[in-house]
């Protein structure tokens, strides 16, 4: 009889340890496993938003002819020059072009990087196509407010006109088509009106002037333009966005960006602001 | 008594039996099993590199000239597997002579934007007037030469038209095949990447493709404040003919001219011999790709 109840006791132990045995292992699954069940969370839209929000009319050629050799000769710089690559002029309207995909976006500070940082507001954005019109750059006029570095770039001084460009832009055609170019690590394009931090750096052995990155300063906080992200975290089945710096004080951000000049070997690491 | 203890045990066991197959379940051990062997990463996804193809496309490939069979053996084989395995209905053949190639792929072995550190990469994407992804060149390098190397690259730039992009912290993992990779432990590398698609990278497509996919949308409109210039973009509706864009591929010329891969670098070009009249060129062409050009 005392074996029978130790049996009935020994089995009812073993039940509450496979049992609790069973709720551990639920509780703690692997991370592959539980996120094929919690696919329905976190279903934000992926879509790309352009990186050129205003779509510009294409300019016309430059009637004095020192102007149109300019435009040829910086129209020929910015050419990826690729046989295999489509004319954008051919595609069809609201179509597109991105070009190369494994570059990474910069630096959320680039301070190293850049021969010079600016603040400015925008006073024109036109974009042109290259020489084969297969790519395209959007050349921005920025009225210069702020220096905060210079080295080597005699052009932005406090109340200059700067010429700045970034390859990616959308161009309304003669024809009306709409045509979409960007650059793959690169994000958005500064917007015409609006004011912004640019990092700069001279390209083209030093004819022109790119943006390495920047931020638009709006309402008193910054949004970047580049390094948005969207994350897959496995363990939780969620697509989580992230921006560099988004949504920080723009006085926090100034602290940040001079503290990172005095010290240019130290890394700036982004505050990310996490938005589903 | 001694019946009824012993009916006692068996029901309690039976019990803890049920219990055990309920809650484990086949199925979840081998997962738990896969799981356990890799870790899947936290991965990027989508982006304005990471367009999607449509579920149920039909992507034709179309490999350069200069493409061993060697190597495009190897490139098919990773179309192959993504074929079969993307769950998404997305299919890749080699069979360009038949049907509308409405969506397209450009296979070419070259050193990806002249940069010898990269393994390959998605030189072009080109998206639609919808914003849906239409057609890509992928450039392979050919300093790869490792099989397995080429084929986990290979791999890697398949994956990021299904939304893949690379792991969110830049790590290396063999569990995935759109893992980063790391110039700095070679071109040819065979402990990173996967010839995929792996289970992790199933499960993201999986969520990336439930999500409605990645596609390059029109402009909204932007924030109302102090636009000076610009202005929306849109189509118009109405009644209007389709067109199509037709690309040709023209790989050889005919008559006594120079094949076209021979004429565009040099400094001339033959168009006819001495005593013959100048002779237009005639090609040997075959359509490689079309799209919507719009409805006007």
């Amino acid at each position: 009889m005392t074996s029978y109840k130790n049996i009935v006791v020994g089995t009812l132990l073993l039940a509450t340890l496979v049992l609790s045995a069973i709720t551990i292992t639920r509780a703690f699954k692997p991370t592959g496993v539980r996120a094929s069940s919690n696919q329905s969370q976190g279903k934000g839209k992926l879509d790309v938003q352009p990186a050129a929000v205003d779509i510009i009319d294409s300019a016309p050629d430059p009637k004095d002819l020192r102007e149109r050799a300019k435009r040829i000769a910086k129209n020929s710089r910015y050419d990826k020059n690729d046989k295999r690559a489509r004319r954008l002029t051919e595609l069809p309207s609201g179509g597109g072009a991105v070009y190369g995909n494994e570059q990474p976006p910069p630096v959320a500070v680039p301070v190293k990087e850049s021969d010079a940082i600016v603040i400015g507001r925008v006073t024109k954005a036109q974009p042109y196509l290259t020489a084969t019109e297969t790519s395209m750059y959007t050349e921005l006029n920025v009225s210069v407010e702020q220096v905060l570095k210079n080295e080597g770039i005699p052009s932005a001084a406090v109340g200059s006109s700067l010429t700045v460009d970034r390859e990616a832009g959308a161009m309304r055609l003669p024809n009306g088509r709409v045509i979409h170019y960007e650059t793959g690590g690169l994000g958005s394009i500064p917007r015409n009106g609006h004011r912004y931090l640019l990092f700069l750096k001279r390209i083209h052995d030093g004819t022109d002037i790119t943006i390495v990155t920047g931020y638009e300063l709006r309402s008193g906080k910054v949004f970047p333009l580049d390094g948005e992200a969207h994350i897959f975290d496995p363990a939780t089945g969620q697509i989580i966005r992230k921006a560099p710096f988004e949504g920080v004080e723009e006085s926090s951000f100034l602290a940040i960006v001079q503290s990172a000049m005095a010290n240019p070997s130290r890394v700036v690491t982004p505050g990310w602001r996490l938005k589903k | 008594m001694k019946q009824k203890t012993s009916t006692s045990i068996w029901i309690l066991t039976a019990l803890c039996l049920g219990f055990i197959v309920v809650n484990l379940g086949g199925f979840e051990i081998a997962e738990s099993v896969v799981a356990q062997q890799c870790t899947c990463p936290q991965m990027n996804v989508g982006g304005n590199t990471s367009l999607t193809w449509p579920p149920g496309a039909t992507v034709k490939v179309f490999f350069d000239d200069n493409v061993a069979p060697d190597r495009r053996a190897i490139y098919e084989q990773a179309l192959n597997n993504w074929s079969q395995g993307n769950n998404q209905g997305v299919t890749f053949t080699t069979d360009v002579a038949t049907g509308m190639a409405l969506y397209t792929m450009y296979i070419k072995d070259a050193i990806p934007n002249g940069n010898n550190t990269q393994r390959g990469q998605v030189v072009w994407q080109y998206w639609d007037a919808n914003g849906v992804l239409q057609g890509v060149n992928i450039e392979m390098n050919p300093n790869v030469t490792d099989p397995t190397a080429l084929l986990n690259a290979m791999s890697h730039e398949i994956s990021h038209n299904f939304g893949l992009n690379h792991t969110a912290d830049g790590s290396m993992s063999n569990c995935t095949s759109s893992s980063l990779y790391n110039t700095s432990i070679g071109l040819n590398d065979t402990t990173n990447g996967a010839p995929g698609p792996t289970p992790c990278d199933r499960t993201v497509i999986n969520s990336i493709y439930q999500s409605g996919g990645v596609h390059h949308v029109a402009s909204g409109g932007g924030d109302g404040g102090g636009d000076l210039g610009g202005s929306g973009s849109g189509d118009s509706g109405g009644s209007c003919t389709e067109y199509w864009w037709v690309e040709y591929s023209c790989t050889q010329e005919l008559g006594h001219l120079r094949r076209l891969d021979n004429w565009r670098t040099p400094t001339h070009r033959v168009i006819a011999k001495r005593n013959h009249a100048v002779l237009l060129p005639e090609y040997s062409c075959v359509e490689v790709g079309r799209w919507y050009a719009g409805c006007w």
